[in-house]
């Protein structure tokens, strides 16, 4: 089984699918539109993008197949969702992310920048 | 034209994109993306019309990449298969090689002993399937993959023969006067009915090549695909647990 070091530090697509992700599974376009909305739609993701993404993330265990489920408008479509491996590497992420903020409000690199963080 | 017949027609061009990527992949995903960009397409495209070339735009240009970046891939995974069988046939076909240079020696330079002779003969055949069987087996655990296993099988089983069959006539032409006094080299001499004993021993030479390269293709091939089944299933069963 991979560590979270092995697939660590993530590209920024395969951050945002598992951002996408981590509040439950998804389909191909749900996904898509997720990390529109997540990212302002800085970042649209194209089918190409979007599989080849999901590809590489499912042998590297990031993610897995949630089954197929036939949605309202009577389409079949296979669903995705985290594994543990898959959550574990988002929250190290997460926390990179975290620490590289604090960095910046605590050397002023962006005047005005004011974050909290408390640990429970 | 219709809404139903245009949004067809869409999904077909769509369906030429998906054409172009590797079998594998289009295999894997080629529905799920055709779901995707139906879906993408009824969202952005038929709730307005005029955002058609923008959304042309974006998915030919990310398809493009997608199809180059997903067959790049894909030539990067062949090559790196073939370079693992091509690695452990040239590993366990030189270390047969070797093995049957030490047999040819053996065989025709040591005096004639009836036991160590079926020994030697037996022992080569079970050595041939060893080998060509761990070849099989770790090319397919290293890439998943049975039919590496028979491939690294093959090539083993090649390359020991060709190892092995050089060595023998050279080994024959050399010292084809210590060859000429082997009791067992004269024995079947007497009993073949030919004139010269370096004709028969040249003879002896050759029928033994052809049965072993025979052999040798036929082990490596099956054994190879043997120990290919066993070692993608101890790698599928590791991923699994």
């Amino acid at each position: 089984m991979k560590a979270v070091e092995d697939v660590t530090p993530l590209t920024p697509a395969v951050f945002s699918i598992l951002f996408s992700l981590a509040t439950g599974e998804k389909h191909g376009y749900e996904i898509m539109k997720q990390v529109k909305q997540d990212t302002q739609g800085k970042i649209k993701m194209g089918n190409g993008t979007l599989y080849g993404s999901l590809k590489r993330m499912l042998s590297d265990e990031l993610i897995e197949d949630a089954g197929e489920k036939i949605d309202q408008d009577s389409e079949r479509r296979k669903y995705y969702c985290l594994t543990e491996l898959g959550r574990k590497a988002l929250q190290a992420e997460m926390q990179r992310y975290l620490e590289t903020v604090l960095l910046i409000q605590k050397r002023q690199l962006l005047p005005g920048l004011s974050v909290k963080v408390v640990y429970e | 034209m219709s809404r139903p017949h245009q949004k067809e027609k869409v999904l077909r061009l769509y369906g030429c994109f998906l054409k172009c990527y590797p079998q594998g992949y289009r295999q894997a995903f080629g529905s799920q993306m055709l779901q995707t960009f139906k879906d993408h397409y009824s969202d952005v495209v038929e709730l307005d019309e005029s955002a058609a070339t923008r959304f042309w735009v974006a998915v030919v240009s990310d398809e493009v990449r997608g199809i180059l970046r997903e067959h790049f891939i894909a030539l990067k995974e062949r090559t790196s298969m073939n370079t693992t069988w091509i690695k452990q046939g040239l590993l366990f076909g030189v270390l047969l090689g070797i093995i049957h240079i030490a047999y040819d020696l053996i065989l025709n330079l040591a005096p004639a002993n009836a036991t160590l002779n079926s020994l030697f003969n037996n022992g080569i055949l079970l050595v041939v399937l060893i080998f060509c069987g761990i070849a099989g087996y770790a090319a397919a655990h290293k890439t998943g993959q049975m039919k590496t296993g028979t491939y690294a099988g093959l090539f083993t089983g090649a390359m020991s023969i060709v190892i092995g069959m050089s060595a023998l006539f050279v080994i024959t032409f050399v010292f084809m006067d210590v060859i000429r006094q082997n009791a067992f080299m004269l024995y079947d001499f007497h009993r073949s009915g030919l004139k010269s004993i370096d004709q028969f021993i040249v003879e002896d030479a050759m029928g033994a090549a052809f049965v072993g390269t025979l052999f040798s293709l036929l082990a490596g091939g099956i054994v190879g695909t043997l120990g290919g089944y066993f070692g993608r299933a101890v790698k599928e069963r590791r991923l699994a647990w």
